[in-house]
C-alpha cells in the first residue's frame, strides 16, 4: 500500500516484523504456532509513533483510507486483543515512552503510554515514589497495556487497580482527536469509559498517575490454613476490619506447593520434551481422578495445605501493628501460623511462575489462566462452579488475589492434553481447550461472577460479553459508536463480533 | 426495597428509596453509607448528583462506592443489569453513565451500594489532591453528546 509512506513515523511491511506483531500471549496462539501456524493473521504493516501528533495523523490515515489499527504495548495480552488483518496497521507505542513530568508535592506522574513497567517503576523509585502497580506481566507490559486491559497489581490490597491510579487522560479518539479525560471518581468523567476499552474507543498516548511514597517498612506473614473456605473468610475479615495488606494472597495446596518452591528450576536438557511427556500427557487426558485426589485432605496435608501470604506495606512502626492484628484475625480461624519465610520468598519470585508454562507448551500440552470476581457472599459458589467446569477436562488449581472489601478474585491456573478423538493431536488439543473455557466462563457467570478481573476480554472472551452485560451491550456498542464512528480502532476486540471469530471459545 | 448482603457489606437499593430511610435501615444494623451530609432525596438522585457528600475514592484505592447496579437506557427504554463485583475488565465502567449525570443517559432502577460498619474506623491513604475538580473540557463535553446522541 503506496500511501503509508505518507505517514511521518517509521513503519515496517518486512515479513519478521509482520509475524512478530500478528499475535499476542493468547494461548491459543501459542498452540496455533507449535501446530505450525506461525503467522496466520500478519497485519498490514507496523507502524511506530514518536508523538500525539503522530498517533492523530494515524488515526486520520485510517478513516480516509479505510483500513483499521490496533494499538501494541508489549504484546503480553492473554485474550486475543491483538489479532490483526490484512487490513490493520498494528500501532507500536513503544517509542513514546517518556516520563513528561514528576510532581514530587502533588505525587502525580505525566508518563506516556509506551513506557515500559520496570524502568518506569525504577526511575519512579530513584525519586522514592512509587506508582504501586506490579503486574506479573510487568516485565513485558507499558503503561498503555494496563490502562487498556484495566490490570491489576500484585499490590492492589493497598494502592487498587489500574483505574484507580489514573488522574487523567491524553487519547486520541476513532474521530482522530487528540483529547483530555479527568477522572472523577463520582462523575461526569470519561475515563472510566476509556480505562478498560482494550484500544476500541481511543488510543491512549498518555496519562497522568498518582503515585505514593515508596514504602520504607515491610511488614511479611503467612500462614498454613485448614481449608481455602477459612482462607478466603480470613481475608474477608481483614479487609472488612479496614486493615489494607498490600499483598494478600491465598493459595489452594497444590499452588501453595509450588509457591513455596518458588523459582523455576532450568532443565540441562533446555526443557525439550523427554521421557516423562507421554506420561504427563496420559495423566493430563484424564484430569478428573488427579483432581479430586488433590482434594482429598492427605492430599492437602502431604502438599503443606492452603497457604495465606500477606505483605504489608509503610513508612513507619504501624506496619507491625498492622501484621499483629492481620495474626489475630487470621489465627482465631484456625490457621497455622508460618513466619515471614513464605511471604518474602514469594516476592523474591513474585515474577517467575508465567516462565513454568513454556515447557508444557513444548511437551504437546497446553496451559492457561482464567481470572473471575465476585462479592463475598458468591465467592464459594464461583470457587466449586468453575474449578468443576474446568476439572473435568483439564488439571486445575486456584488462588485468591486482588481482595476487596466487597470481593474477590480468583485466579485458576489449568493444564490439559488432547482429549479423545478423531482429529489430529492439535486439534483435539484446541477442541478440549475451547471446550474447558466455554464451560468454565458459563459455570462464572452462572455462579454471579464477572468473566474478567483484570486480563479484559480480547477476542476471546467477546462472545459471552452479554452473558454478564445483557442489554448493557446496547449501552457499550453506543459508546463504540461515540468514541469511533467509522470503526477503525480495534475492530472485533471487547464487544462480540458481528462475522464468527474463530479464536472464540464458543466458535462452535 | 432494601436489601443487604451483609458477608460483602453491599446493600440493593431501589433507586426511588430515600437516602434517610437505607441510612436507618443501615444503622439499624450497625452499618453506613458514611456520607457526610445527608442527602434530602432519593439514592438515585443523590448519584445522579455525583453522590455529595461521599468520602474522596482517593483515600482508600481498595474501595468503591457503587458494585452493581439495573437501569434502563433512557432513549429506548432497553434495560440491564450490572450484577455486583469488586472490580471487573469487562470493557468500559458503565457506571459512569450514571455518577454525575443527572440521569441524562441512564434512568437508574436500583444499585448496590458499599456499606460500612459504623464502628470500624476506615482505612485513609495518603492525601492526595486531584484533578476532580477541573471543569468538563470541550471534548468531554462533545463526547458526553455524542453517547448520548448514539444511545437514541
Amino acid at each position: 500500500m503506496k500511501e503509508l509512506e505518507r505517514l511521518p513515523m517509521r513503519i515496517s511491511r518486512d515479513p519478521a516484523d509482520l509475524g512478530m506483531y500478528a499475535r499476542d500471549l493468547f494461548p491459543r496462539h501459542h498452540m496455533a504456532v507449535r501446530s505450525g501456524n506461525v503467522a496466520t493473521h500478519p497485519p498490514l504493516a507496523i507502524a511506530w509513533p514518536r508523538s500525539a501528533r503522530d498517533v492523530v495523523e494515524l488515526v486520520r490515515f485510517a478513516i480516509d483510507e479505510g483500513v483499521t489499527l490496533v494499538p501494541f504495548g508489549a504484546g503480553s495480552g492473554v485474550c486475543a486483543g491483538v489479532l490483526p488483518t490484512g487490513h490493520t496497521i498494528v500501532v507500536d507505542l513503544k517509542r513514546m515512552s517518556a516520563i513528561r513530568e514528576i510532581d514530587r508535592r502533588a505525587r502525580t506522574v505525566v508518563v506516556e503510554a509506551g513506557a515500559m513497567g520496570v524502568p518506569f517503576e525504577e526511575a519512579l523509585g530513584r525519586e522514592g515514589l512509587t506508582l504501586g502497580h506490579f503486574p506479573s506481566s510487568i516485565l513485558c507490559s507499558t503503561v498503555g497495556g494496563w490502562i487498556a486491559a484495566r490490570s491489576a497489581g500484585q499490590a492492589s490490597g493497598l494502592y487498587g487497580k489500574i483505574e484507580d491510579m489514573v488522574v487523567a487522560l491524553e487519547c486520541v479518539t476513532g474521530r482522530g482527536e487528540l483529547v483530555r479525560l479527568v477522572h472523577r471518581p463520582n462523575g461526569p468523567s470519561l475515563v472510566p469509559l476509556v480505562v478498560g476499552s482494550e484500544g476500541t474507543l481511543a488510543i491512549v498516548t498518555a496519562a497522568k498517575l498518582r503515585l505514593h511514597r515508596e514504602p520504607t517498612v515491610r511488614g511479611f506473614a503467612a500462614w498454613s490454613m485448614p481449608s481455602m473456605q477459612r482462607g478466603w473468610e480470613s481475608m474477608r475479615e481483614l479487609f472488612q476490619s479496614g486493615l489494607r495488606p498490600a499483598v494478600l494472597r491465598l493459595y489452594d495446596p497444590f499452588d501453595a506447593a509450588l509457591a513455596r518452591s518458588g523459582r523455576v528450576r532450568r532443565k540441562k536438557s533446555g526443557g525439550a520434551p523427554g521421557g516423562g511427556t507421554a506420561a504427563l500427557r496420559s495423566l493430563l487426558a484424564r484430569p478428573s481422578l488427579m483432581n479430586e485426589l488433590l482434594e482429598t485432605r492427605a492430599a492437602s496435608a502431604v502438599l503443606g495445605g492452603a497457604l495465606l501470604v500477606a505483605i504489608f506495606d509503610g513508612q513507619d512502626e504501624n506496619v507491625q501493628g498492622e501484621v499483629a492484628r492481620a495474626r489475630a484475625i487470621v489465627e482465631r480461624a484456625g490457621a497455622k501460623w508460618e513466619g515471614e519465610t513464605p511471604a518474602r520468598k514469594w516476592l523474591l519470585h513474585r515474577y517467575s511462575v508465567s516462565y513454568r508454562q513454556s515447557p508444557l507448551f513444548a511437551r504437546g500440552l497446553f496451559v492457561d489462566t482464567m481470572e473471575v470476581a465476585a462479592p463475598w457472599s458468591r465467592l464459594g459458589a464461583l470457587y466449586d462452579g468453575v474449578r468443576e467446569a474446568i476439572g473435568a477436562r483439564a488439571f486445575v488449581m486456584a488462588h485468591m488475589s486482588h481482595a476487596y472489601p466487597d470481593g474477590c478474585c480468583i485466579y485458576f491456573s489449568f493444564a490439559g492434553s488432547a482429549g479423545p478423538g478423531d482429529g489430529t493431536w492439535d486439534e483435539r488439543c484446541d477442541e478440549r481447550y475451547d471446550a474447558i473455557w466455554r464451560d468454565a466462563l458459563g459455570a462464572a457467570v452462572k455462579a454471579g461472577g464477572t468473566i474478567a478481573h483484570h486480563h479484559g476480554v480480547g477476542r476471546s472472551k467477546a462472545p459471552r460479553l452479554g452473558d454478564e452485560l445483557g442489554r448493557g451491550l446496547d449501552a457499550q456498542r453506543a459508546i463504540k459508536r461515540a468514541f469511533d464512528p467509522f470503526g477503525v480502532l480495534n475492530p472485533g476486540a471487547l464487544l462480540p463480533p458481528i462475522t464468527p471469530n474463530p479464536f472464540a471459545h464458543d466458535a462452535s | 426495597m432494601i436489601r443487604l448482603d451483609r458477608e460483602s457489606l453491599l446493600v440493593h437499593v431501589d433507586a426511588g428509596a430515600r437516602f434517610g430511610e437505607v441510612e436507618a435501615y443501615l444503622a439499624e444494623r450497625g452499618l453506613t453509607l458514611d456520607v457526610a451530609d445527608a442527602f434530602e432525596g432519593t439514592v438515585g438522585a443523590w448519584l445522579e448528583s455525583g453522590a455529595p457528600g461521599a468520602r474522596s475514592a482517593w483515600l482508600d484505592p481498595a474501595d468503591h462506592l457503587v458494585a452493581g447496579f439495573s437501569a434502563r437506557i433512557r432513549a429506548t427504554d432497553a434495560s440491564f443489569e450490572i450484577r455486583p463485583a469488586p472490580r471487573r475488565a469487562t470493557g468500559p465502567d458503565l457506571t459512569a453513565l450514571v455518577l454525575g449525570l443527572r440521569g441524562r443517559m441512564l434512568a437508574l432502577d436500583a444499585v448496590w451500594l458499599r456499606v460500612h460498619r459504623a464502628a470500624s474506623p476506615r482505612p485513609t491513604s495518603e492525601k492526595f489532591t486531584s484533578d476532580e475538580a477541573e471543569p468538563l473540557g470541550e471534548h468531554e463535553r462533545a463526547l458526553f453528546d455524542a453517547i448520548a446522541d448514539a444511545l437514541k
